[in-house]
C-alpha cells in the first residue's frame, strides 16, 4: 500500500525587502555621536562665555592652544584604537618628544628649530612604529606592550633632560600656538591636520584597511589584507600625532619637562576623550573628529568649575562622572540596536 | 522596540542638554557677581591665587593667609584660589583662567622662574597686578615677595656657631639638592662656617620629609657624636630622635613648625628661624597697595626672625598654637603687612565665603 503523504501546509515566511535608508538616516548613524559631542561642546563654550566678564580672542586662544596637546593625543589614541589596539604610551611619547625638542631647540635660530621639529616628529613615528611592531610580532597584547613602552619612554625623557629645562625660538612658539590674543594659529593647525592628514588617510586603501582590521582581524586577513602591516601603520600615524603633541607642549611652555606623571595623566585623558568621542574601544568604528571635540569638552571642565567657584580638584571627579554618564547613555541607546 | 535612529540621537542630545542646563542653573548668582567685579572699584577687587603644590600644609596656610588678608582689608569682594598639583604648563593655564575670570590681582607661587613670564606680561598688560610670593619670577612687571633664604641659612648658623663657641661637630640637615631655596640657605650657612673653621660639619639631605629626616637623625645621632644640629625646617622629628636613641638633646636649629615651638617651650635646647607661610598675606597686602595707586618697590625681602628657646620665651609662647597641626607655620603675622586676626587666618575663609 502506498500512502500518499499529505504535504504539510507551507508556513508563510516572508522576508521583507529592507527599506533603503535615507541620506539623513545614514548621516545620523555615522555622525550622530559626533554631532552630539559638538552640541555638548557648543553648550559648554556658551556656558563658559557667560561666566566671565569678557569672552574674546584671549579666552578663545587660551582654550584652543591649551587643549591642542590633548586634542592631538586623542587623535593618536583614536587611530590606534580604530585599528583594534590601544596605546598607553602616547603621553610618555609626548613627554619624550617635548624633552628632545626643548633640548635641541635651545638657543637655536628659527631654521634649525624647524628642522628639529621635523626630526622630532620622525623620531616619534619611528619609535611608535617600533612599539607597534613589537606588539604585532610578539603577539603580546597591545595594552601590555604599550604600558611597558611608556616606562621606557619616560625613562628616556629623563636621560634627555634630567630636570625642567631647554627652550625654543619665540617665533616657533608664535607659529604653533600663537600669541596670547591670537587664537588663529592653533585653530588652523588643528583643522589643517584634520583635513590634510586624516581625511585623505580615511579614504585611502590603508585607512579602509585600518577600519577593517580593527573591526575583525580574522575577516580582514581572509579578505587578503596584511593585518600586521596595517596595525603597524596605525601606530606610525599615532606616533605622528603624539610627536606633534610634544612639539605643541614645547611651544606652549617654551621648555621641556621630563616629569613622568604628566605623560601618565595625558594618556588616561586621551583614552577618556576617545571614549567620549564615540570611538568603540573594541576598534573598527568611530571618527577622528569626535575625540578631538571631546578633548575640548574635557579641557573646559576645570575652567567651568573655577567659574562656579568650586575647588578645581573636583574637576577630576566631574570629568570621570561625565565620561561614565555619557558612555552609559550611549550604551542604553545601543540596547535597542542589539535587540533587533 | 525599534525606534528610528535619529530619535535615539535626539534623546542623547536632549539628555546632555538637560544635564548641562541642570548644572548651569546654579551659577547664575556667581556669574553676575563675577561680571560686576571686573570693574575694579575699590572695595570690590577680585584676587586670584595660583599654587601648584596641593595638599602641602605650608602652602595651604599660604592660601589661607591670602584669604584672611583679603577679608581683613575690606577691599576685596572675592578670592579665587586655584590650588592643584602641576608644573609650569598647568600653571600657565591656571593663570590664563584667572585672567579670564576677571581677577584684579594675582598672587602666584611660581613653579618656575622664567616660564610664567609671558603670561604674567599678558596679565600686567591687562592692568592686573601680579605678585610672586615665596619664590621669585624674573619678569620685571611682577612684584616679588619672598622670605630671605640666604639670611635663613646665615642667621640659624650664626646662632648655632655662637651657642657652640665656634667649635664642635654639627649635623647639617639640608632639604633637596638643586632646589633654589636649598642652595640659597646653603650659601648663608657656608658663609658662617667659613668664619668658624673649628666647626666640623656632616652634610645630609632630608628631602624636606619629616619621616625621612627623623630616620636619618636616628642613624646619625645614634652612631656619631654631635654638638649641634642645623635643619632646613625638618626639626621636630629630629628632636624626637634624641629620645629614640636615648641621648641628651643638643641645640637644634629648626623652623617655625608648631611642634618644634612646643618642644622649645618644653625645654629642648635650640632656636626657631621663621619662614612664614603667611607670605601669601604679605603678597595680598602689596597687591592691594598697588591697586590703590600706592608706589611699592618691586621686591620685598622678609628677613627671618630667630627665636631662642631661652631668651625669647614670650615670643615663643605668643606663637604657640597647641590645637594646630605639627607642621603649622607658627609665624602667623608679618608686620606691617598683615592685618588679619589669628581667628581669621585659622578660619581660612575669604570674603563672601
Amino acid at each position: 500500500m502506498t500512502a500518499t503523504p499529505t504535504p504539510a501546509p507551507k508556513a508563510e515566511v516572508v522576508t521583507p525587502l529592507p527599506r533603503p535608508s535615507s541620506r539623513l538616516e545614514r548621516f545620523v548613524r555615522r555622525q550622530g555621536w559626533v554631532v552630539g559631542v559638538a552640541l555638548l561642546l557648543g553648550v559648554l563654550v556658551l556656558w563658559r562665555s557667560s561666566q566671565i566678564p569678557a569672552f574674546g580672542a584671549f579666552e578663545v586662544r587660551g582654550i584652543v592652544a591649551g587643549t591642542m596637546t590633548l586634542a592631538l593625543l586623542a587623535m593618536a589614541q583614536t587611530v590606534i584604537v580604530i585599528s583594534g589596539g590601544i596605546d598607553l604610551s602616547v603621553g610618555a611619547m609626548m613627554v619624550l618628544t617635548n624633552c628632545i625638542a626643548a633640548r635641541l631647540m635651545l638657543e637655536q635660530d628659527l631654521g634649525p628649530v624647524v628642522l628639529v621639529a621635523v626630526l622630532v616628529v620622525v623620531v616619534a613615528m619611528l619609535l611608535s612604529g617600533l612599539i607597534g611592531t613589537v606588539a604585532v610580532v610578539s603577539g603580546v597584547p597591545d595594552i601590555v606592550v604599550t604600558l611597558a613602552a611608556s616606562f621606557i619612554l619616560a625613562g628616556l625623557a629623563l636621560i634627555v633632560l634630567d630636570g625642567p629645562g631647554g627652550g625654543t625660538h619665540p617665533r616657533f612658539q608664535e607659529l604653533l600656538v600663537g600669541g596670547f590674543d591670537e587664537p588663529l594659529p592653533a585653530t588652523l593647525w588643528l583643522a589643517g591636520i584634520f583635513l590634510v592628514v586624516w581625511v585623505p588617510f580615511k579614504r585611502s586603501r590603508l585607512g579602509i584597511a585600518t577600519y577593517a582590521v580593527g573591526s575583525d582581524r580574522a575577516a580582514a586577513f581572509l579578505s587578503g589584507l596584511n593585518v600586521g602591516r596595517t596595525r603597524i601603520a596605525a601606530y606610525v600615524l599615532g606616533g605622528f600625532f603624539s610627536g606633534l603633541a610634544g612639539l605643541v607642549t614645547t611651544a606652549f611652555t617654551g621648555s621641556g619637562e621630563p616629569r613622568a606623571s604628566i605623560g601618565a595623566t595625558a594618556t588616561l585623558t586621551s583614552v577618556a576623550a576617545v571614549v567620549l568621542g564615540g570611538v568603540a574601544l573594541l576598534g573598527g568604528s568611530g571618527t577622528l573628529l569626535g575625540p578631538m571635540l571631546a578633548a575640548f569638552c574635557l579641557a573646559l571642565i576645570p575652567a567651568l568649575m573655577l567659574g562656579l567657584g568650586w575647588d578645581p580638584n573636583y574637576a577630576e571627579v566631574a570629568r570621570g562622572v561625565i565620561i561614565i554618564v555619557v558612555v552609559m547613555i550611549g550604551g542604553l541607546l545601543q540596547i535597542p540596536r542589539r535587540a533587533r | 522596540m525599534r525606534r528610528p535612529r535619529w530619535m535615539r540621537v535626539g534623546i542623547l542630545v536632549a539628555a546632555m542638554a538637560m544635564a548641562v542646563a541642570a548644572c548651569g542653573g546654579g551659577d547664575d548668582d556667581t556669574a553676575s557677581g563675577g561680571s560686576g567685579a571686573g570693574s575694579g572699584q575699590s572695595g570690590n577687587f577680585v584676587i586670584g591665587v595660583s599654587n601648584t603644590l596641593a595638599g602641602n600644609g605650608w602652602r595651604e596656610q599660604m592660601i589661607c593667609s591670602v584669604k584672611a588678608q583679603a577679608l581683613a582689608s575690606g577691599k576685596v569682594s572675592k578670592v579665587i584660589a586655584i590650588s592643584k598639583n602641576g608644573g609650569p604648563t598647568e600653571q600657565i593655564q591656571d593663570l590664563q583662567n584667572l585672567i579670564s575670570q576677571g581677577a584684579n590681582a594675582i598672587i602666584v607661587n611660581p613653579s618656575d622662574r622664567e616660564k610664567l613670564n609671558p603670561v604674567i606680561q599678558q596679565a600686567t598688560q591687562k592692568k592686573i597686578v601680579v605678585v610672586a610670593v615665596d619664590q621669585a619670577v624674573s619678569e620685571p612687571t611682577a612684584y616679588v615677595a619672598t622670605n630671605d633664604q640666604v639670611a635663613y641659612g646665615r642667621l640659624g648658623a650664626e646662632w648655632l656657631a655662637e651657642k657652640l663657641g665656634g667649635k664642635g661637630n654639627v649635623l647639617y640637615m639640608r632639604g633637596i639638592d638643586g632646589v633654589p631655596a636649598d642652595s640659597d640657605r646653603d650659601k648663608g650657612f657656608q658663609e658662617v662656617m667659613a668664619a668658624n673653621p673649628d666647626i666640623k660639619i656632616k652634610e645630609v639631605f632630608t628631602g624636606w620629609d619629616f619621616t625621612k629626616g627623623g630616620d636619618i637623625a636616628v642613624q646619625e645621632l645614634g652612631s656619631g657624636n654631635y654638638d649641634g644640629v642645623w635643619t632646613s625646617g625638618i626639626d621636630y622629628t629630629v628632636v624626637n630622635a634624641f629620645k629614640t636613641v636615648g641621648k641628651d638633646p643638643v641645640p637644634v636649629v629648626g623652623a617655625d613648625n608648631n611642634q618644634f615651638i612646643q618642644q622649645l617651650l618644653d625645654g629642648s635646647p635650640g632656636a626657631a628661624v621663621t619662614n612664614p607661610a603667611v607670605i601669601g598675606g604679605v603678597g595680598t597686602a602689596i597687591a592691594l597697595d598697588v591697586l590703590q595707586g600706592k608706589t611699592v618697590k618691586r621686591e620685598t625681602l622678609l628677613t627671618p626672625e630667630v627665636w631662642d628657646a631661652e631668651q625669647d620665651k614670650a615670643t615663643l609662647e605668643a606663637n604657640s598654637f597647641p590645637d594646630r597641626d605639627a607642621t603649622f607655620s607658627s609665624a602667623v603675622s608679618v608686620k606691617p603687612f598683615t592685618t588679619y586676626s589669628n581667628e581669621q587666618l585659622f578660619a581660612c575663609k575669604g570674603p563672601g565665603e
